[in-house]
């Protein structure tokens, strides 16, 4: 359909759904902020996704990020703020949200007496889909989240990798341009969290769509994310690029941050030397601590890469025998550990 | 649509061109309504009830036959076997599809697909009209079943097709109208063990009202005559019956509807509607047929006809709109402020919170009395004893006072804690409404019980609209204490208004401009 669109102008309102551009922005979140009573469940979030981006909505259990994503969806209206789906607000037109979004819940029940087909059908007859085009959008998700063996299984009897796939089939079935998915991995054996993250990575890239997909399994958002955002007790901490938060992470260690330094001496290095090394290294300024196993040395650092570069520096000078030297290096984990403090809210 | 069609072109090309007549038919229906007959189709519940009924009746010619041999052809016979055929199939259409229905929308709600149902395109009404209809098309499928059976019937003695069809008209409405009843049921639980309550009273009407079918066995039902009247009659039930199904209909909506959507409009427009129907028809009715005016009849008509179904109207869809939130939500309110000017003011009453529910109330009392006075002059020809007018005037005094206080719980409870939910105000409502009326009660008797005497009725019980209408009705006239009772009833409802004034003009000043009263309310969430 996008191809057939007639290029048109845009004028400067809201209401106009934007044409496709190169990379255009999909999604808009502007301070949005949703409380119960006096819970500020949601607290002036503000993020943006474009086309083709994988976001990752990180945080700690009840962070605010299924509230966050069904304000999204449009199944619940913020007390402040906005979100802007492809140029729709979802306050003020939902209709035409729900129209390019595909929410998939971190449960949803299933119904009784139907099978994987019919559960498809239903959905895109749900979505006003007739005739051929009904036909063809079920066989596309089926044969794209590989449920075509389990066409006619009941779904009531499917297992729950198989039925998150269902689920995921089903957001798929109106084509929406933004997919949300709540804490899609959960509960799944690794192989199926492996398939299903293939799965999200291919829907960014080759069908061009924008996903907001939340988890605790963070090592793994870290692979297939473009950018990620770390929400604590409904407030965004840290956002944007996955190396990016990586470089100013390291670029903002300051001294005093405790982290680790690994070491390694060629093998071989008797253990007279590895006692004077030990002892060396122990003397050494911001060295809080060292433990030494075999020909590997790890060190607790309190300096900041500066330091770090100069006590290199000093082991060359010193002509030890050094073949590694690095900073352990931070997984997304790490980084979440040290971003959020552990709020429960 | 773009790439999920294109990328899978080559596997259109295996699908005819085009598709076969039964599926563009599906096409065009409500996706639900679909779904659920597959569904049915499949369950063990509706295709089991579809196959008992089919052997019941089996089993009934077969005994009926076999018994009675030729003595079927001179006997009276048809209204027996017409009776044991509509049993099996009340018990079906009566109980086991509104039961159907109310389960099927239950685990909607509770297994959170509804949730899911509400961002595809299907809003609501159309959930709850896919309900619906999938309830028809049981019910008329239970009645084709014993088709062939009523066909046999029709050839016995006895057997006359006025009262047949009465009976079986009937059925198809009122099974319509209990199955809208298991819909808003259904919505009124909110987990799996009020689930069992609401299912023990669900399954209680049903079988009272089902049990109502026995009346067929009355040997006076095979004598209706088949006279215009009776089709009047007839007509006249189905289309209070299609009333009720459509403000069932519209309750179920409203209480799916998400709170942040607009909840109210579509029961207030329905009951508006309902009630210039029924003021219509009556005042049609008077205009044809000429009732001998100041007469018992007249009267009773005009209660039953008229009165009646208005309070029925106002008390259900007042207790609901009187007890709604103050305020529009942010997405309702900037839809009303997208409409024309003039427009939203006049769509007013119609509008949600509770004042404007208030608005509505008082509008719709006053639109009553008016049309009452143009229908038949209440203070003199229209009731001989009297007793109707005060009956009237209480009634309207006691609508007028407790939607006064509904708004008035509504909006103090909200000023405490905007997020305060309406099934809270609705119970604290309902505690205040019951204890004012029972404890005059209990005053009286404690006093009785002490001074060994019996005190009548006296102004002070007016709290009590028991008390009140009991005493109206014993009375006939107007004694003194009633006189002082709706006296007190008007002054209350009036200062119960002056109070609500300041709700009612926050409503307006919050159709106004998008930082109305509504969003400072928010604010005050924050703080
Ligand atoms: N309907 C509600 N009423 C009251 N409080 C709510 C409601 N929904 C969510 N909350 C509260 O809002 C906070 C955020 O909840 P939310 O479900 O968004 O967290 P989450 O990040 O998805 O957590 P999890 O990782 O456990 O799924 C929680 O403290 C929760 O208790
Ligand atoms: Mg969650």
């Amino acid at each position: 359909m996008n191809e057939t669109v007639p290029v048109e102008l845009i004028t400067a309102t809201s209401e106009l759904v934007p044409l496709p551009a190169p990379s255009r922005q999909v999604l808009a979140v502007r301070h949005l902020s949703r409380y119960f009573g006096d819970l500020h469940a949601v607290d002036d979030v503000s993020f943006d996704a474009a086309e083709g981006q994988v976001v990752g909505f990180i945080g700690p259990n009840g962070a605010g990020k299924t509230t966050t994503m069904r304000i999204i969806a449009t199944l619940d209206v913020p007390n402040h703020g906005d979100a802007i789906v492809c140029g729709n607000s979802v306050i003020d037109y939902p209709d035409r949200v729900r129209r390019h979004i595909g929410y998939m819940p971190d449960s949803f029940g299933k119904y009784s007496n139907m099978n994987v087909e019919d559960y498809l059908d239903f959905y895109a007859r749900a979505y006003g889909l007739k005739g051929r085009d009904r036909q063809r959008a079920v066989n596309h998700v089926l044969a794209f989240t590989e449920l075509r063996k389990l066409q006619y299984k009941s779904i009531k009897a499917l297992s729950k990798g198989m039925s998150q796939r269902l689920g995921l089939g089903r957001t798929l079935i109106h084509d929406p341009q933004l997919l949300i998915l709540d804490e899609p991995a959960a509960g799944l054996d690794p192989r199926a969290r492996v398939e299903l993250r293939e799965l999200v990575h291919l829907l960014a890239r080759e069908l061009n769509k924008t996903v907001l997909i939340s988890s605790h399994i963070l090592t793994e958002l870290g692979e297939i994310c473009d950018s990620v955002v770390i929400i604590e007790a409904g407030k965004v901490l840290v956002s944007g690029d996955v190396d990016e938060i990586h470089r100013q992470k390291r670029a903002s260690r300051v001294e005093g941050d405790l982290h680790e330094v690994l070491l390694r001496t060629v093998s071989g290095f008797d253990q007279a030397q590895h006692e004077t090394l030990h002892k060396w290294l122990l003397e050494q300024p911001f060295v809080t601590a060292c433990q030494m196993s075999g020909d590997c040395f790890r060190l607790e650092f309190t300096g900041n890469e500066q330091q770090q570069a100069e006590l290199l520096k000093r082991l060359i000078e010193h002509e030890f025998p050094i073949i590694e030297f690095h900073g352990k290096t931070q997984t997304l984990e790490d980084a979440f550990m040290s971003i959020t403090r552990g709020i429960t809210q | 649509m773009s790439t999920a069609t294109t990328t899978t072109s080559t596997e259109a090309t295996s699908t005819p061109d085009r598709p076969p007549l039964a599926d563009r038919f599906a096409d065009r229906m409500n996706p639900i309504l679909v779904k659920e007959v597959r569904q049915a189709m499949k369950s063990r519940g509706f295709v089991g009830t579809l196959m008992l009924l089919i052997g019941a009746c089996w089993l009934v010619s077969l005994v009926g036959s076999l018994n009675f041999g030729s003595a079927l052809e001179y006997y009276a016979f048809g209204p027996w076997f017409f009776a044991l055929y509509f049993i099996p199939l009340v018990t079906a259409i009566g109980i086991v599809v509104p039961f159907l229905t109310y389960n099927s929308m239950l685990n909607e709600r509770l297994d959170d697909t509804f949730e899911m149902l509400s961002i595809t395109t299907l809003n609501a009404r159309r959930i709850v009209n896919g309900k619906l209809l999938t309830a028809i098309s049981l019910i008329v499928l239970c009645y084709s079943a014993i088709t062939p059976f009523i066909a046999f019937t029709s050839l016995l003695q006895g057997f006359r097709w006025t009262p047949a069809l009465f009976v079986m008209v009937i059925g198809i409405f009122a099974s319509t109208g209990l199955c809208s009843l298991a819909l808003v049921v259904s919505t009124l639980a909110s987990n799996r063990l009020m689930q069992g309550f609401f299912s023990l009273i669900l399954i209680a009407v049903l079988v009272y009202c089902s049990s109502f079918a026995l009346s067929l066995f009355e040997p006076g039902f095979w004598t209706i005559p088949s006279t215009w009247s009776t089709f009047m009659g007839l007509g006249s039930i189905c289309m209070v019956l299609v009333g009720v199904v459509y403000l069932l209909r519209e309750v179920t909506v409203a209480q799916i509807t998400f709170e942040s959507d607009n909840r109210a409009t579509g029961v207030r427009v329905v009951c508006s509607m309902l009630m210039v129907a029924v003021w219509g028809t009556t005042w049609w009715y008077f205009q044809f047929f000429t009732l001998p005016s100041g007469s018992r009849t007249t009267s009773m008509f005009l209660v039953n006809g008229l009165a009646l179904p208005t309070a029925f109207l106002i008390i259900v869809v007042g207790y609901f709109s009187c007890t709604e939130r103050p305020a529009m939500s942010q997405r309702v309110r900037r839809r009303v402020l997208r409409m024309p000017g003039g427009l939203r003011y006049l769509a007013f009453p119609w509008l949600p919170g509770c004042s404007r529910g208030y608005v509505f109330v008082l509008m719709h009392l006053f639109l009553f009395a008016a049309i009452l006075l143009l229908i038949a002059d209440p203070f003199g020809t229209w009731d001989p004893l009297v007793i109707r007018r005060n009956f009237a005037l209480a009634a309207t005094a006691y609508a007028m006072l407790y939607s006064g206080i509904a708004t008035l719980i509504s909006r103090l409870l909200r000023a405490r804690n905007p997020d305060c939910r309406s099934t809270l105000v609705r119970a604290t409502f309902l505690t205040v409404v019951s204890f004012s009326a029972v404890l005059p009660h209990l005053i009286v008797a404690t006093i009785e019980q002490v001074q060994q005497s019996v005190i009548g009725y006296t102004w002070l019980m007016f709290s009590s609209p028991w008390a009140t209408m009991l005493e109206i009705s014993n009375s006939g006239g107007l004694s003194e204490d009633l006189m002082i009772t709706l006296q007190v009833l008007g002054i209350s409802s009036l200062v119960l208004f002056v109070l609500n004034c300041r709700g009612i003009a926050d409503s307006v000043i919050e159709m106004q401009s998008d930082q109305g009263p509504g969003s400072a309310t928010q604010k005050g969430a924050k703080a």
